[in-house]
């Protein structure tokens, strides 16, 4: 498999993690806010609610994808040690 | 494992800010030795892959659920240093973008999951990898190995934060149990999708793996010269 190809694929798996994720993800709280509740400090929490939503959420995998890419393109050092 | 505002007071919420700021300084440095023109786009892939993974939250039992935290994952295929990188841009969309984790404890959560996390996770991939056979085929039990430790140790530093500077009062020994309880069934869920997808890159294209490139090196290409019959 080529780099592109690999890049492609693990690009298209991301945005349907994202999808699979909007359909499917359980919507109970994560182990860390379930504690929380449980032991009675959760309303200390001055957080807004999570964003969700399609529009949201391939909005900031667009945005990780160019803010990581766009830094570790520029952190990198030139030329590789082989060839793709 | 997502910390929100106002969970940990203004003190311990500027120490965690001040390790994120030297653990970043440090990973950025370090991450110059992983990066190169082949490995770099690698790298943003992990980081998106990871932004998406974590929107998956799989029930892990009644009334509550985990998601992929991705530490090891990174740094199993990106390296650690570069791995510090990756989580800390997720956590900074995530938190800036998203709602998700609170801005002011955007410092504990870059020192949880982006350090932590990362850090524990990538010893204790080594630590497998140093036990288990030099194969390709076992980089990706090892990581998910170190996914595995990975989680249920962040949980138990979240638990010290807290019981040293949480803003509600906790007793600190059932505080454990329970982090430390769900978090050691969500290590699980951890490592599932962190040996299924190290697996993948490793059957795909091992040399983009930064994991495998210990059991890559010094491969004999073996060369075969076919025998004519007859």
């Amino acid at each position: 498999m080529s780099r592109r190809a690999f890049l492609v694929v693990g690009l298209v798996a991301a945005v349907l993690l994202t999808g699979a994720a909007l359909l499917w993800a359980s919507a109970h709280p994560d182990g860390l806010e379930f504690v929380s509740r449980e032991h009675g400090f959760a309303d200390r929490s001055s957080s807004p609610a999570r964003r969700g939503g399609a529009a949201w959420s391939l909005g900031g995998l667009f945005l990780v994808a160019l803010v990581a890419g766009g830094l570790f393109w520029g952190l990198r050092r030139r030329g590789s040690r082989d060839e793709a | 494992m997502h910390v929100p505002d106002g969970f940990l007071d203004a003190p311990t919420s500027l120490a965690t800010g001040a390790v994120a700021v030297a653990g970043v300084a440090i990973a950025l440095r370090g991450a110059r030795r992983e990066l190169d023109d082949r490995t770099a786009p690698m790298a943003g892939l992990v980081a998106t892959f990871v932004f998406a993974g974590q929107m998956m939250n799989f029930p892990v039992g009644a009334g509550t659920s985990g998601h992929l935290l991705g530490g090891a994952l990174a740094a199993v295929l990106a390296g650690p240093f570069t791995a510090v990188l990756c989580i800390s841009v997720v956590l900074l969309v995530q938190a800036l973008v998203m709602a998700d984790g609170g801005i002011t404890a955007l410092g504990t959560n870059v020192t949880l999951m982006a350090l932590v996390a990362v850090v524990v996770g990538w010893l204790a991939f080594r630590a497998a990898q140093a036990v288990l056979p030099r194969r390709t085929s076992m980089v990706a039990p090892a990581a998910a190995f170190g996914a595995f430790v990975s989680v249920p140790t962040a949980a138990l530093v979240f638990s010290g934060l807290f019981i040293v500077g949480g803003t509600a009062p906790v007793d600190a020994g059932t505080l454990l149990a329970a982090m430390l309880g769900w978090h050691t069934v969500i290590g699980l869920g951890e490592a599932a999708i962190t040996g299924l997808v190290v697996g993948s890159v490793v059957g795909a294209r091992p040399d983009l793996c930064h994991g495998a490139r210990r059991t890559l090196r010094g491969r004999t290409l073996e060369v075969r010269t076919p025998q004519v019959a007859g």
